[in-house]
């Protein structure tokens, strides 16, 4: 643990050291992390659980965003996990080491995950522990049990999220946080059906993108109870330059307005606080 | 015989025919699959009581495995449905499949073996067939993958689909996980996008068709059917 950084200029040139920012995150007054996504201000729609005193676990925690805010809402602990090396994520087996199309997605390889989170933990004097470890892995022997677990933008980037749900299931004692994208237009007509987008394809390593009912459908299949949902938000693009204009994003688009009144350009997500019904 | 509830009508020779959940023997047709398979090793992806394995080997599959799973529990059930299911249809399919293999004097081999492990130690094979089994399982995507990656010529898979109004030619599915045996149901694109994300070069659609249970009842039984060329 390093003492907590004051100084703007020295916080600039740590920042500077990381290649790549996944989210935008304020380190001192007027210095903020460079991001693809900013996260900041939908923290308070979130329907958070209390943390204080607790033993905290951030699922996919990138640049540490949820891992951050956990502490600094007073958890007692806070593990964060994440999957440092690219050709470990779900990718189809075209785009897995020794496949045809495995070159188009070496260009994760230079992201660095884990860089960004431990120079952030370390201007802040962060205690949050960052471990590799694949969400499907954690189990109570890994990681013991948690009063909180929070996970974001990470189910759609899975091929079985029931079992990864299950995996947080085991460890969960309390509370999960799950922040997920979810279909725009699904969202809108599926009128409360679980329904999913199947991907599987391009660059983007994503599979199901579940609309509103599905999200929920998915806590309760793996054992959780939906107590509180927060309403629909987007999760602003930053530096992510927005997907370029076409009938669909320009649809979508709308869809997403219709849903949080919030004209940004971002993805769509939904929150829901949920406890272990099994 | 009648000792059984079989899951698939068998027509056993000798006028013994048994009374399954399901019959294909109308639906033959709509099957993407071979009607002359001579010389080829074939595999049956979750056989059940086998009669797409006997099948396989009536269109003159020179080699014929089948592979299922023994033990109940092991299925994916949705937690709200395992305790209470009445499980007799998956106990007893290993001794109905050994009747009717003893019947048919077939050298079809069964083995047990979850789609989720189905690996190249069974060696490849021409022609491989799945039918009505993604719908029961939590990760379909991996078992398609599997079976790519043990077929060398074409597989051919079959499962219920279900018709978005909200749009046809998108590969959507809805997920139940709750009530019924059955997880990801696909719109016939997703089925399609499912056989692509896995590898297959090529995928052929068949037409889609109706086959209800046997009793009959309110489901339709719509059926959607790929074929996938490596």
């Amino acid at each position: 643990m390093s003492e907590r950084v004051h100084d703007a200029a020295e916080a600039r040139k740590r920042i500077a050291t990381v290649a790549h920012w996944y989210h935008t995150i304020d380190v001192v007054p007027g210095v903020s992390t460079p991001g693809w996504y900013d996260l900041r201000h939908l923290v308070d729609l979130l329907p958070w659980p209390d943390v204080r005193g607790k033993r905290c676990l951030d699922v996919g925690t990138f640049d540490g965003f949820f891992a951050f805010e956990l502490e600094r809402r007073g958890a007692a602990e806070v593990v964060a996990i994440d999957m440092p090396d690219h050709e470990q994520w779900d990718w189809p087996p075209d785009k897995r080491p020794g496949g045809p199309n495995a070159e188009a997605v070496t260009e994760f390889a230079k992201l660095e995950v884990g860089s960004g989170f431990k120079a952030l933990a370390d201007l802040s004097g962060s205690r949050a522990e960052w471990r590799a470890l694949s969400v499907y892995d954690v189990s109570p022997r890994e990681l013991g049990t948690f009063d909180v677990v929070t996970c974001g933008s990470l189910l759609l980037h899975l091929r079985d999220p029931v079992r990864a749900l299950e995996a947080l299931r085991s460890v969960c004692r309390g509370r999960l946080l799950s922040s997920e994208t979810i279909a725009p237009l699904l969202s809108i007509l599926g009128r409360g059906r679980p329904l999913f987008h199947l991907s599987g394809t391009g660059i983007a390593c994503q599979w199901w993108l579940p609309n509103a009912a599905g999200h929920r459908r998915l806590l309760w299949a793996a054992g959780f109870e939906v107590e509180h949902a927060s309403k629909p938000y987007l999760v602003h693009y930053n530096l992510q330059p927005s997907p370029k204009p076409s009938i669909r994003t320009i649809r979508d688009a709308f869809a997403r307005w219709l849903l949080t009144g919030d004209r940004s350009s971002g993805m769509l997500h939904q929150a829901l606080l949920a406890r272990p019904r099994l | 015989m009648k000792r059984y509830a079989w899951y698939h009508t068998l027509d056993l020779g000798q006028g013994v025919v048994t009374q399954g959940v399901f019959d294909h023997r109308p639906a033959l047709g709509h099957y993407l699959v071979p009607t002359d398979l001579s010389g080829m090793r074939c595999l049956d992806v979750g056989t059940m009581d086998g009669f797409w394995a006997f099948e396989m080997e009536r269109r003159g599959a020179a080699e014929v495995l089948a592979i299922d799973i023994e033990d109940p529990e092991a299925l994916d059930w949705p937690r709200s449905l395992r305790e209470k299911t009445v499980k007799t249809l998956d106990i007893e399919k290993g001794e109905r499949f050994e009747l009717a293999r003893e019947a048919l004097g077939s050298s079809v081999k069964r083995i047990l073996r979850p789609v989720y492990e189905l690996d190249i130690d069974l060696g490849e094979f021409d022609f491989v067939f799945c039918g009505d089994l993604l719908a029961h399982l939590k990760d379909p995507i991996t078992a398609v993958e599997n079976i790519r990656n043990v077929c060398r010529g074409s597989a051919t898979i079959c499962d219920p689909i279900v018709r978005f109004r909200l749009g046809r030619r998108r590969a959507l599915a809805s997920f139940d996980g709750i009530d019924n045996f059955q997880w990801w149901a696909l719109s016939e694109h997703a089925l399609v996008r499912m056989m692509e994300a896995a590898g297959f070069t090529r995928v052929e659609r068949g037409k889609p068709f109706e086959l209800p249970t046997a009793s009959r009842g309110s489901w339709r039984g719509l059926r959607g059917i790929v074929r996938g060329y490596v």
